[in-house]
């Protein structure tokens, strides 16, 4: 064993010390603990760079390093504690297992397989079903997921925007990510699109709020613009080509009411409280769809469409 | 080189090994390169790697010792360390609990079978809440699924992005939920060559009684791929409608002047620009080539005519 042990070995040792001690290690007991096998380079530069790539490695892992202050409090000391590195046995069957295996090859995350929550969970690893839904990924979703699960506050940049948010939640609406709570800074519920946050999120420390009980994420996201809080509400009246019907009310949502059936279309109604935001998502439908009332909205329709066609 | 995600996935490996093969003494290493995925090599190289973790002060007594008797399987001795696996990542989590809670939400699923309850049993050990997924159904949807599960060709109504209604024949190959939509990927007989449908869009569809052999669309991509016959298009828009960025695909985009930005967008469908154009407004401009300079004037203007405005 004189050969110095790669990079692989050595994490796995430096783990297995961090794991197996009492007290807070510092970076030269680790060291000096670690020299018989000659871990870590003979330069102190060297061996510190070493060293921080390998802590680094670790949390990349999951791997929960704790550090605290030793001695006079003027070093930092390195452990790992048993009870936080550990997986809590959740005690799954076997069916219970299996469900979770084709669950997991059923529904993709992103480019992520995972593979590693199966085998950490007992599972075996390899594809038995084609996939069957796809969930795109979005860079800040582990640390909000964090920390809603440690209760902690979470601060991050939406949209240029900085925002501090106790996330009670996190939910999928329509293909999209959202994370909801309380905005401390607005003292309101809020949900946020999570690709459109920043992935430099902070969290705060554990346990500083309480989530509602039974909170359901989902009740409090609007993804219709136009359904979104407005000062008014106005009743709009739409006619829709019969081709373009399911599409249309499918975006529209439960709230459009079909007020007149014909051979070439229907006219719904749906109260809205943000017309302007109706109005452009109407324009996509191009002349497949006719705001017909009330009068200042389809006058508002007809300016619209007249300024676009003045561009040319 | 970077040689860290390469080491990193062998030491994830190592740590769902070791616990594994404590669990479960004397299993013969064929069955533990199935379970982990590896070649018999790989796993010959990972328990030898096992063999060179210690503890100080590193004497005889020190390492973890893992034992490949051949015919009585592999053993784990003195790795305590590591008997039960590490927690999960928050990403793993995240990925596990989502999945899981997707599956459920897929209309037609079973509400309280083991997946259920796995996914109740995981919320408590992780402490965590699981993430909130609804996925859409769509009227079709039961329909078309029936239809690739037995091999059934099927004649749909379709009313595709720019409103044109067309009845079809398809076979179809699968079914899937991508980003918010479900989509029947299919071989169309009308068009010749294997198309990807949006359920929601489709509004009738009827059995023929005909099966069909497997149907490879593996050619397909999903939502939307640009091909060889699409016209790429330049369009300024402001920086205010970044919104597009976001939700269409781009093949490249770059700053225009006056915080403008110039995005090249690959159009198979002329319609589909207008559309877009409209919902962004007067200030985008179409930059070229020369036959789209001017598409949302005109469309603009036949939308006007449905107004009595033209």
């Amino acid at each position: 064993m004189a050969d110095r042990p790669d990079r692989v070995e050595r994490v796995l040792d430096l783990l297995m010390m961090l794991l197996e001690t009492r007290v807070a290690l510092t970076r030269e007991e680790i060291f000096e603990r670690l020299r018989p096998i000659h871990a870590y380079p003979e330069s102190a530069d060297a061996a510190r760079r070493a060293f921080e790539r390998d802590k680094e490695t670790l949390r990349d892992l999951g791997v929960p390093i704790h550090t605290e202050p030793v001695g006079d409090g003027s070093l930092t000391g390195y452990r790992v504690k048993p009870s936080e590195y550990y997986l809590p046995d959740p005690g799954l069957d076997e069916s219970e297992t299996i469900a979770l295996r084709v669950a997991l090859n059923a529904v993709t995350l992103g480019d992520s397989a995972g593979t590693g929550a199966l085998l950490k969970l007992g599972s075996e690893a390899g594809s038995i079903i084609t996939p069957l839904a796809a969930l795109v990924d979005a860079p800040a979703l582990p640390e909000l997921f964090e920390a809603v699960r440690i209760r902690a506050v979470a601060g991050f940049v939406h949209r240029g925007t900085v925002r501090r948010l106790e996330p009670y939640g996190i939910a999928v609406r329509r293909g999209h990510w959202y994370v909801v709570g309380r905005d401390l800074d607005r003292e309101a519920m809020r949900a946020f699109r999570v690709d459109r946050i920043d992935d430099d999120v902070t969290v705060g420390p554990a346990g500083t709020f309480e989530r509602p009980v039974d909170f359901v994420a989902g009740d409090h996201i609007e993804d219709r613009a136009w359904m979104l809080d407005g000062r008014f509400e106005v009743t709009v009246r739409i006619r829709i080509d019969t081709p373009s019907v399911p599409v249309v009310l499918g975006d529209l949502g439960d709230d459009a009411v079909v007020v007149e059936e014909g051979e070439t279309g229907i006219e719904v109604e749906v109260t809205v409280t943000r017309p302007g935001a109706l109005r452009n998502h109407l324009l996509g439908y191009l002349d497949a769809v006719e705001i017909l009332g009330p009068p200042e909205e389809r006058d508002a329709m007809v300016a619209a469409l007249r300024v676009i066609e003045a561009t040319a | 080189m970077s040689p860290r995600p390469a080491a990193e996935d062998e030491i994830r490996r190592i740590l769902a090994m070791i616990p594994w093969i404590i669990a479960n003494p004397g299993r013969p290493r064929s069955e533990i390169a199935a379970r982990f995925g590896l070649t018999d090599h790989e796993t010959e190289h990972a328990l030898a790697r096992i063999n060179i973790v210690g503890t100080p002060p590193f004497g005889p007594g020190d390492y973890v010792t893992a034992i490949d008797d051949g015919e009585d399987g592999v053993e784990i001795l003195l790795g305590d360390a590591f008997r039960r696996p590490l927690r999960l990542h928050p990403a793993e989590a995240l990925h596990v609990l989502a999945a899981g809670r997707a599956l459920l939400a897929v209309p037609g699923a079973q509400s309280d079978g083991p997946l259920a309850s796995a996914l109740e049993k995981l919320e408590q050990a992780l402490g965590a809440p699981a993430p909130d997924v609804a996925i859409d159904d769509e009227v079709a949807l039961t329909d078309v699924r029936l239809a690739v599960r037995d091999g059934e060709r099927i004649e749909i109504d379709y009313v595709a992005g720019d409103g044109e209604a067309t009845t079809r024949t398809v076979d179809p190959a699968r079914v899937f939920y991508r980003d918010g939509e479900w989509y029947l990927a299919a071989f169309c007989h009308r068009a010749g060559d294997d198309r990807m449908f949006r359920v929601d869009r489709i509004t009738a569809v009827r059995a023929t009684g005909e099966r069909v052999e497997a149907v490879d669309v593996s050619a397909l991509d999903v939502p939307f791929r640009p091909g060889p016959d699409t016209e790429r298009v330049t369009v300024r828009i402001p920086t205010k409608a970044y919104w597009v960025v976001e939700s269409v695909p781009t093949e490249s985009v770059t700053d225009g002047p006056d915080g403008t930005l110039d995005l090249v967008l690959s159009v198979a469908d002329g319609s589909w620009l207008e559309r877009l154009l409209l919902r962004i407004g007067p200030e985008a401009t179409v930059l070229g080539p020369d036959e789209w300079i001017g598409c949302a004037s005109r469309a603009a203007a036949r939308v006007l005519e449905r107004y009595g405005q033209g």
